[in-house]
């Protein structure tokens, strides 16, 4: 019959259509993957592989005999298992309180129908992309000379197990770090709350709630996913970030020191080309942010997507 | 307990005057429905009842006492929203105690007691532990109004709380929700842009447009004696017909026809000059005899039948005067008459079915005289 | 009583009773909203905001060494200092190619990546996941993971080009390389962030016009060109934004690959020049002139943005 001729043609054309450049898409896709995984590839396994190894085998193979060893891993845990734990002692604190403030400030300025409020908005907005060099002479100089908090709290922290009084320093990186980290918090949020219905609010209003309510019944748990993007987000920013703990913890071999602010160090003391080691450590530093982002992948993209 | 009293209220957005100095007084107990096209002003002004928003200018009173300035929580109000604005995170129970929470007078018992009477009224006990998500859009209405009710406040402010609902259930709500406002007795603001739910439910109506109060009174007396000529074509479905003309010795003068008006009517509209001759569909009175056979009588033309809309119980008939003419009428005949597209008819517009407006300011000079009592609250002076 | 009667902004007074509207602003949403947004405006204010002022105080002042800052005589002697010195010229000019090019190149390659994704790709949610996972990493990792890629010896870069059959480049080691490799390994950690944001721009568009323009007879190519792309302006602008501010912090990737103050020759940027200054050289007020213009530059690049949104009522 003529007219199933037609039909099949086109179904026909479709099947080439589809085998040709889908093939090529693929291609494209996993040229893609590989771009991406390489550099983490190549650092995993040269992680373990001896120093002789390292310079022998290609740098993408995986060890193999003798070539392997745990030392690297073994030396990197030693060094870096100290700077680990300040990292998450200044990061977990840090990353709650500014989610806290930040979503408290979202929910004032999302609420208040005022003419200033688009003034402090974009005061934040700014703080977002101020870099930080730009304030980093005063706050190396208020940290020190102005209130020396490190100082001052410095016996109570030594008080504490495990601490010493040089990790009193980690208290005012952690309120520097909440300090910097409101404003780009604070637009998440309040891109977030935005989208939620005016009338829900205004409902509570009449139904009569205060404002204090209408926050911790009423917007706090209709943000709960935006919670989960922001503590990613945040959590991951303050554990990587390293000018900061350069500018106020300063040395290295402090035992308050950061994994950032260790790793750098760790690998120009290591002397000549030890990749072996510089790799196991990057990758241990690395571990706790990616644990998070293969957990939390998708909340991390949906962070990424309302920053823009 | 409920008495409202807007008196000059005014609210201006930037230049932009949502509500123009309206003057509105609303009766304890009184389901009083505003009404009007999207953008005249009337949700603005049940937000500014409500405490959501704030006067320009103005006053609102409730029982005497002035409460402009008041928070929303403090005005004693419930809402109804469009979107019924019910928590999606809570349960139906705990969207419905959340606004007793903060009632000092109960005991938790006692708002556990409150909230299940409310449900068993609405007939949704079933649905109490059920998150808003999970119900349909009729049954989320019903938690909303459940929500509304259970605080037992003196005023119940609603905002097309039945636009969301398809045509049937919105058929079964209208009803259902003013049987439940007259058991309640409280008094209670309605906002709608639809002027079937206005003239169903509402004791009285305010129609509105441009910010401004057109006419308020008894559905039926707006229907009939509308103050002016906006009013007149808001209300009613089909639109009442809407023919410009000049009076000329006693005869409204149109392009296609003219039509002698009697002696009421001339008293009432004096010396205007241009008018708007005014005559509803259901009025418009279609005659069985055959134009060939018969003279034609007074106020009696002949039309060419251009479109029927048959509804079932009744045809919307679109007639005209003459192929190329500008004027044309719509009558609604009975269903069960056979009307014909192309037919010629003799149409009869009787001589107290019209209305007449002032042409330039839109105001009424002269409603039809209808058989039943019925007094109108005309405005003093209508406003354009 | 007292009674005022100021004028609002149209012109029109305000005839309520003092008392009044004093009753209206503590109710209002201002006041009581302000415990919320004042408390961490007041933090964030003063670190941001007190702190540029004060940083601008001292680039006028000739602070330096262990000494406290005397402000007793203020003068742009720094800035000139700076405008003099041809390491300053040579940094603002790296961090302008790094800011253009490392931009340009994301955009480009991410939108590429975002077209590729949307294609109805198998598993396209995990592919996403490992385009993106670079950026889960700080500059201090990624640095120490370049460093090994471009390894003149062993190093995976090297290797390809060795394959190749050309001889190997010390990338990070010849000025004439290093900036761009730099870009590269810059490149590498973020276009996966200009790829995500692309996509949500891409998964806006209705299907509907796809399919119109499939039924109109285009190729999938010119439907992309013509009909999708230059919806993605949004997308370009706001991704193109916060990239730049990635290359602004692009200081810990470069301290990072020497470990000290000073970065590979030819990869010498503002920040790492005011940072250098400053605490390895102590010359604070030298090191908070070049903060100070390294502001402006950051201003300069996200002032048109923010009006942008301002003007399209997104703010």
């Amino acid at each position: 019959m003529s007219v199933s001729t037609p039909t099949t043609d086109d179904l026909a054309d479709w099947y080439t259509d589809l085998t040709w450049t889908r093939a090529a898409l693929y291609a494209l896709v996993l040229l893609g993957v590989v771009f991406f995984l390489a550099p983490l590839e190549t650092g995993l396994m040269t992680a373990f592989k001896s120093n002789a190894a390292v310079i022998r085998t290609l740098p993408f193979l995986p060890p193999f005999g003798d070539g392997f060893t745990l030392d690297n891993a073994q030396f990197a845990w030693n060094h870096l298992s100290g700077p680990l734990l300040n990292s998450l002692v200044m990061s977990i604190p840090a990353t709650l309180f500014t989610v806290l403030f930040a979503s408290m400030a979202a929910y004032g300025l999302t609420m208040v129908d005022w003419r200033g409020q688009l003034a402090v908005l974009s005061l934040f907005l700014v703080g977002v992309f101020v870099p930080y060099q730009a304030v980093l002479v005063p706050l190396a100089r208020f940290w020190n000379n102005i209130l020396p908090l490190g100082k001052m709290v410095a016996p109570y922290v030594a008080a504490l197990p495990y601490f010493t009084e040089n990790h009193a320093v980690l208290v005012p990186l952690i309120i520097t770090h909440v300090a910097y980290g409101i404003p780009i918090i604070t637009v998440l949020f309040r891109s977030y709350m935005q989208t939620l219905p005016t009338s829900l609010v205004e409902s509570a209003m009449i139904d009569g709630a205060s404002v204090t309510k209408i926050y911790y019944r009423i917007i706090v748990p209709l943000c709960k996913p935006m919670f989960a993007v922001v503590f990613i987000y945040q959590f991951t920013q303050i554990y990587n970030e390293f000018l900061f703990s350069l500018t106020l913890i300063g040395n290295a071999s402090s035992s308050a020191a950061t994994v950032t602010l260790v790793l750098p160090s760790l690998g120009a003391s290591v002397s000549g080309m030890d990749f072996g080691v510089r790799m196991s450590a990057s990758l241990l530093a690395a571990i706790p942010t990616l644990i998070i982002y293969v957990a939390f992948a998708e909340q991390f993209a949906k962070g990424l997507a309302t920053e823009a | 307990m409920g008495e409202i009293n807007l008196s000059n209220l005014t609210k201006r957005f930037g230049d932009v005057v949502a509500v123009n100095d309206l003057d509105l007084e609303i009766e304890d107990g009184e389901f009083l429905v505003l009404v009007g096209p999207s953008g005249c002003g009337k949700s603005t002004t049940l937000r500014c009842v409500a405490g959501l928003e704030t006067p320009s200018s103005g006053q609102i009173r409730f029982d005497e006492t002035d409460v402009t300035y008041r928070v929303p929580q403090n005005r004693d109000v419930a809402m109804v929203f469009q979107d019924y604005a019910l928590y999606p995170h809570m349960t139906v129970r705990e969207n419905m105690k959340f606004g007793l929470e903060e009632e000092p007078d109960y005991t938790d018992e006692e708002r556990e007691e409150r909230v299940e009477s409310v449900a068993d009224l609405l007939d949704i006990p079933d649905l109490l532990d059920r998150k808003p998500g999970e119900l349909s859009g009729g049954q989320q209405q019903r938690v909303a109004l459940g929500r509304a009710i259970v605080r037992d406040p003196s005023v119940f402010l609603m905002d097309e709380p039945l636009s969301n609902l398809d045509a049937k259930l919105r058929a079964t709500m209208r009803m259902e929700l003013q049987h439940l406002q007259e058991d309640l007795g409280v008094t209670t603001v309605y906002v709608t842009h639809d002027q079937t739910e206005a003239m169903t439910m509402s004791d009285r109506m305010a129609v509105m447009n441009d910010g401004e109060l057109q006419q308020v009174g008894e559905p039926l007396d707006l229907y009939h004696a509308p103050a002016n000529l906006f009013v007149a074509e808001f209300l009613g479905e089909p639109n009442m017909n809407h023919l410009n003309g000049t009076v000329d010795d006693g005869r409204f003068v149109a392009d296609s026809f003219t039509y002698p008006f009697d002696d009421s009517v001339l008293d009432d509209v004096e010396d205007a000059d241009d008018v708007v001759l005014g005559v509803r569909p259901e009025s418009v009175e279609i005659l069985d005899d055959d134009p060939e056979a018969v003279s034609l009588g007074d106020r009696e033309f002949e039309m060419t039948v251009d479109v029927v809309e048959p509804m079932g119980n009744e045809h919307v008939v679109h007639l005209d005067f003459a192929a190329d003419a500008s004027e044309s009428l719509t009558a609604i005949a009975d269903g069960m008459r056979r009307i014909e597209e192309g037919e010629s008819v003799i149409v009869h517009l009787p001589h107290d079915a019209a209305h007449v407006f002032d042409a330039r300011t839109g105001v009424a000079l002269h409603n039809r005289r209808v058989s039943f009592d019925g007094s109108s609250d005309q405005l003093d002076e209508p406003r354009v | 009583m007292v009674t005022q009667n100021p004028t609002d902004h149209a012109g029109r007074t305000d005839e309520r009773p003092f008392s009044e509207r004093l009753q209206h602003f503590v109710n209002g949403t201002f006041v009581r909203s302000l415990p919320f947004w004042g408390i961490p405006f007041l933090l964030m204010g003063s670190a941001v905001y007190a702190g540029i002022g004060w940083n601008v105080l001292i680039s006028l002042t000739d602070y330096e060494g262990l000494a406290s800052a005397s402000y007793s005589q203020l003068d742009f002697e720094m800035y000139a200092r700076a405008f003099g010195s041809s390491t300053f010229w040579t940094a603002a000019q790296n961090t302008f190619v790094l800011l253009v090019a490392f931009t340009v190149i994301c955009l480009v390659l991410g939108l590429a990546l975002a077209v590729l994704l949307d294609r109805n790709i198998r598993y396209s949610e995990s592919v996403q996941t490992i385009y993106v996972l670079p950026m889960a990493l700080s500059f201090v990792i990624t640095a120490q993971l370049w460093l090994w890629m471009y390894n003149p010896d062993s190093g995976l870069v090297n290797l390809a080009i060795k394959t190749l059959g050309l001889s190997s480049i010390d990338f990070l080691g010849n000025p004439k390389f290093a900036l761009a490799a730099v870009i590269f390994a810059l490149v590498w950690q973020f276009s996966g962030y200009a790829m995500v944001v692309y996509l949500a721009g891409l998964r806006s568009i209705p299907t509907s016009q796809f399919e119109a323009g499939k039924i109109d007879g285009a190729s999938t190519a010119r439907i992309y060109l013509r009909i999708i792309i230059p919806q993605l302006r949004a997308s370009s602008v706001s991704a193109a934004v916060v990239l730049m501010v990635f290359a602004l912090k692009a200081f810990t990737f470069l301290y990072s690959l020497t470990g000290v103050f000073r970065p590979p020759n030819g990869t010498d940027i503002l920040a790492t020049l005011m940072v250098r200054r400053a605490f390895k050289y102590t010359e604070w007020a030298y090191g908070a002139a070049i903060a100070t213009m390294l502001l402006l530059l950051a201003l300069g690049v996200i002032a048109p943005y923010l009006y942008y949104q301002h003007k399209h009522g997104s703010l």
